[in-house]
């Protein structure tokens, strides 16, 4: 177990790798970095100034390692807005991020897994087919547009809700639930699917032919073999509930890092831009990691190997 | 079998591909999720490749005196079936035009994706050496990050036009398509046929497009409609945020990110865009579930 864990820390070193020197092209990309770190109105004295001072004159394997160095050290750059560092203006919008992600799973979660396990349960039903109808045609809306249609409907019209902006659990709810609708339907069709694949294998037969009652069959025994794979593709939808909220976040005015990015590009303040790309990305990697951890201790099997 | 049994080998053959392919055609018409997906899917295109044909009027045609009327309002004895934006500019044209991005981009991305997808695949599923070992690295390193946010900030570096926008989705949908046609690579590499054809002398490449790729079109089909789905909605969100399609060519997503200023006084503005995208989605990921059922059971 513990072998299979320090292996499974070990694949974070290259994906991790991977990332950073994604985040390093993503400026140098266009040419010249300094048309994008700087301001517009910068004369070419002040471009070779700021090139020399932050070795952008050295050769780009030489520009790595200084940045993976700086990195080290928690230097992520500096805002060209207001000089601050990178770092701090990242990390003081990133509650109100993971506020939102984390309700909108939520609720997707108390909502969805249900949903899947009814469906499954009682397959081929009313209730089956208006659960995966709806499933899908969730699936097809845009998150923004859902967003836009609770704003119109309970904050435009009803009056019931805020419109917009950070505040209590009022001013939580809508753009929750535009969240958690992006995520629900995978959510209840991964379910449901998994559900009826558990109830094709042995062991239920087994745990049926004993006399189990039913409610006994599907809690203790298809439950816990079924929600394995969900719990894979709630740490990957994990990454979407964040991509999600940059989204959500544009409707509802929400001051999160969605909002923060979409503002920092618009300000040409891509020091931040990449300091959002290159924290998100870590988040979501860890976030995986810890669902691949969690399951050694869910699935008895992977112990094994 | 009894039915065949008197006729030739050959004849027999022609007679079950024949007889499949009849069956096939019958799931296709009758199957009501396979019917309604292609529906569906089918008008949008057609109404993406006639836009110019069947738009009542230019998707720029400006007047600022009948700016902002309701749906189904009339002006100088000309209906606006859904009424007009901010410019004065018809929507129910603007959605038809709005068709012809959705439908480029999705089509010209996933295609993209697709021949970049497969061939990784082939190579990655076939050379169990340093050579798979680093394109599916690579394929990890691009799924740690949320894609949108990867879009969004490459969007704004390279700075939003419809080439890089092609470029951005085509991107997204390699992993996919590389994933499962490894999978089946390594999966027929060791049967009985393929070293039979190696025997004979075939070359790897020979081997890869004529032995293996046939064996996972199905799923690839599959793959092409979910991603065709996944992109539309992509491209929607990105041009929502102001980095996708300019104006003035209409992008259903540009559209709904206009109509949020006037959330309040002009409310069914927000409507038209969204529905669009809505039905058009709705009907790729219909005709990729109905194409599923016939085409790959196995696949989630």
């Amino acid at each position: 177990m513990i072998i299979y864990i320090l292996r499974r820390l070990l694949q974070v070193v290259p994906t991790l790798a991977g990332v950073m020197v994604v985040v390093f092209l993503l400026i140098r990309v266009s040419g010249d970095p300094t048309q994008l770190l700087l301001p517009p109105n910068a004369t070419p004295a002040d471009r070779a100034l700021f090139r020399k001072q932050h070795g952008l004159d050295q050769p780009l394997a030489v520009q790595f390692v200084r940045y993976v160095d700086s990195l080290a050290h928690g230097d992520l750059g500096r805002s060209l807005v207001d000089q601050r560092p990178a770092a701090d203006v990242v990390f003081e919008r990133l509650p109100a991020t993971v506020e939102l992600a984390v309700s909108g799973m939520a609720i997707a979660v108390v909502v969805g897994i249900p949903a899947g396990i009814a469906s499954a349960v009682w397959r081929g039903s009313a209730l089956d087919r208006l659960a995966m109808a709806s499933a899908l045609v969730g699936q097809s809306m845009a998150t923004f547009w859902v967003g836009i249609l609770l704003m119109l409907v309970f904050a435009v019209q009803l009056r019931w809700l805020p419109v917009s902006g950070r505040g209590g659990v009022r001013h939580l709810m809508l753009p929750a639930v535009t969240l958690s609708l992006y995520i629900m339907p995978v959510l209840a069709r991964m379910t449901r699917s998994s559900m009826l694949e558990v109830w094709e294998q042995d062991f239920i037969r087994t745990a049926r032919a004993k006399g189990l009652r039913e409610r006994a069959v599907i809690v203790r025994h298809s439950l816990r073999a079924a929600l394995i794979p969900v719990a894979t593709v709630l740490g990957l939808q994990f990454g979407g509930a964040l991509a999600g909220a940059i989204v959500t976040e544009s409707v509802f005015s929400w001051g999160g890092v969605g909002t923060l990015v979409l503002d920092a590009i618009y300000k040409r303040d891509y020091p931040v831009v990449q300091a959002v790309v290159l924290v998100i990305a870590v988040m979501f990697m860890l976030v995986n990691l810890l669902v691949d951890v969690g399951y050694v201790v869910l699935d008895p099997r992977i112990r094994q190997t | 079998m009894s039915l065949t049994g008197t006729l030739d080998p050959a004849d027999r053959t022609v007679l079950d591909a024949r007889r499949r392919r009849r069956r096939y055609w019958r799931r296709l018409t009758r199957d009501p999720v396979l019917f309604f997906g292609m529906l569906i899917v089918g008008v949008v295109v057609c109404v993406a490749a006639l836009a110019p044909a069947i738009a009542p009027r230019p998707y720029d045609d400006e007047l600022p005196a009948r700016r902002l009327l309701a749906p189904f309002s009339s002006y100088n004895h000309q209906l606006f079936v859904l009424g007009t934006d901010q410019l004065g500019r018809d929507v129910l044209s603007r959605i038809i035009y709005g068709a012809r991005v959705s439908i480029l981009v999705g089509t010209v991305g996933v295609v993209t994706g697709a021949v970049l997808g497969v061939g990784v695949g082939l190579v990655g599923g076939w050379f169990e050496d340093w050579r798979s070992t680093l394109l599916m690295r690579l394929a990890d390193i691009q799924l740690s990050f949320p894609y949108l946010l990867l879009a969004i900030a490459v969007m704004a570096v390279l700075g939003p036009s419809l080439l890089n926008l092609v470029i951005v989705l085509g991107l997204r949908t390699w992993v996919g398509f590389a994933r499962v046609v490894r999978g089946s690579v390594l999966a027929t590499k060791p049967l009985e046929f393929i070293e039979a054809a190696q025997a004979t002398g075939a070359a790897t490449p020979y081997i890869l497009l004529r032995h293996i790729l046939p064996n996972v079109i199905g799923p690839i089909i599959v793959l092409v409609t979910l991603e065709f789905a996944n992109l539309i909605l992509l491209e929607a969100t990105l041009s929502f945020l102001g980095l996708g399609v300019q104006p003035p060519f209409p992008s259903w997503g540009t559209m709904l990110s206009e109509a949020r200023d006037y959330l309040f006084t002009d409310w069914w503005l927000s409507i038209p865009p969204g529905v669009a995208i809505m039905l058009t989605v709705l009907g790729a990921n219909l005709l990729g579930d109905g194409l599923r059922d016939i085409l790959d059971p196995k696949l989630m």
